[in-house]
């Protein structure tokens, strides 16, 4: 129930970063999933979709890794342009 | 070729891919919360003062098992509570009514508490040696699992009229729990609930688990409850 405001500080930190970057498309986001997190990815790919549109991560790839037994989400890479 | 339409014609479009790169990073996005956790854990250190983080479903008995436990610890350790709920302060004034202090913390549409408005209350709680701290999350099985508040323990609440399979269906935060309170436990004789299998279900999520039978009504389990807080703050106050 809480992805909605997990999936803002992704891409809040995700826009953020690819401006560092100098880039105005982000094409990919990989984001690391604990599996004691209780969140389903198909509400993270939901909100995360809504959120980015009209940003420079609209239409953006988001590839999520399961690692066990973790409780973090820990960004790891984003392909920027 | 022209990225656009595979016509041969050069194009702004066929240096795009190139620069196309990845970049690598390292953030968790629980860190911020995780910091406030830290920062709350530590202050209650420096008091002496233990906190529970109370978890469950909605109507689980834990406002009412905060009334009775707060007026049992009277002449024992002094209580403030900070109450968490999407809307309105009825909570909070049932424990003030009850003798403690309380600060409410409406979440709005959040459905967990978080560190950074756990901090800001115990602020307001003006806390010293000897007081004890009950959270009471919002009502839900399901995200306050992720959130650390800087507790000294999280204490789960399930009452008997749930149905003894809520540990194999929200396994997290039984995971994430220090102590099981079973409540309700008068209504018993009344419901076909089968006890040793919901025990059975939290231990097979975390083997350390204790386990207290309870129900606010009768006052039954009651003192092992007592006792165990009060353990818990005689450690705290020690360090």
């Amino acid at each position: 129930m809480h992805e909605v405001g997990l999936m803002a500080s992704v891409l809040d930190r995700v826009l953020a970063r690819a401006a560092e970057e100098e880039c105005t498309r982000v094409h990919r986001v990989v984001l690391e999933i604990g599996s004691r997190l209780t969140v389903e990815p198909e509400a993270l790919r939901f909100c995360f979709g809504a959120m980015a549109r009209g940003t420079a991560a609209e239409g953006a790839a988001l590839e999520l890794t399961p690692v066990a037994g973790g409780g973090r989400m820990v960004i790891r890479a984003i392909e920027v342009e | 070729m022209c990225g656009t339409c595979g016509c041969g014609g050069a194009s702004a479009e066929t240096a795009a891919p190139l620069r196309r790169r990845l970049v690598e990073m390292e953030h968790d996005v629980f860190e911020e919360n995780a910091g406030h956790a830290r920062r709350n854990r530590e202050r209650l250190a420096r008091l002496g003062v233990p906190a529970f983080n109370l978890v469950s479903s909605p109507g689980s008995g834990k406002t009412t098992l905060l009334e009775r436990t707060i007026a049992l610890l009277r002449g024992r350790l002094v209580p403030a509570v900070i109450e968490g709920d999407q809307q309105t302060a009825r909570d909070a004034e049932r424990i003030e009514a009850a003798g403690a202090r309380a600060v409410q913390i409406n979440t709005g549409k959040g459905c967990h508490l978080d560190a950074l408005r756990v901090g800001q209350a115990l602020g307001e709680l003006d806390l010293e040696r000897g007081q004890v701290v009950f959270i009471e999350n919002v009502g839900n099985l399901v995200c306050p699992a992720d959130f650390d508040l800087g507790e000294t323990s999280r204490v789960v609440l399930l009452s008997v009229t749930e149905g003894e399979d809520k540990p194999l269906k929200y396994p997290s935060i039984f995971a994430g729990s220090q102590l099981l309170l079973v409540t309700k436990i008068d209504l018993l004789p009344h419901l076909d609930f089968r006890l040793q299998d919901c025990l059975d279900h939290a231990r097979a999520q975390n083997p350390a688990l204790d386990v207290i039978l309870l129900s606010s009504r009768t006052g039954a389990g009651m003192e092992a409850w007592l006792a165990w807080i009060a353990a818990r703050a005689a450690a705290a106050a020690k360090v």
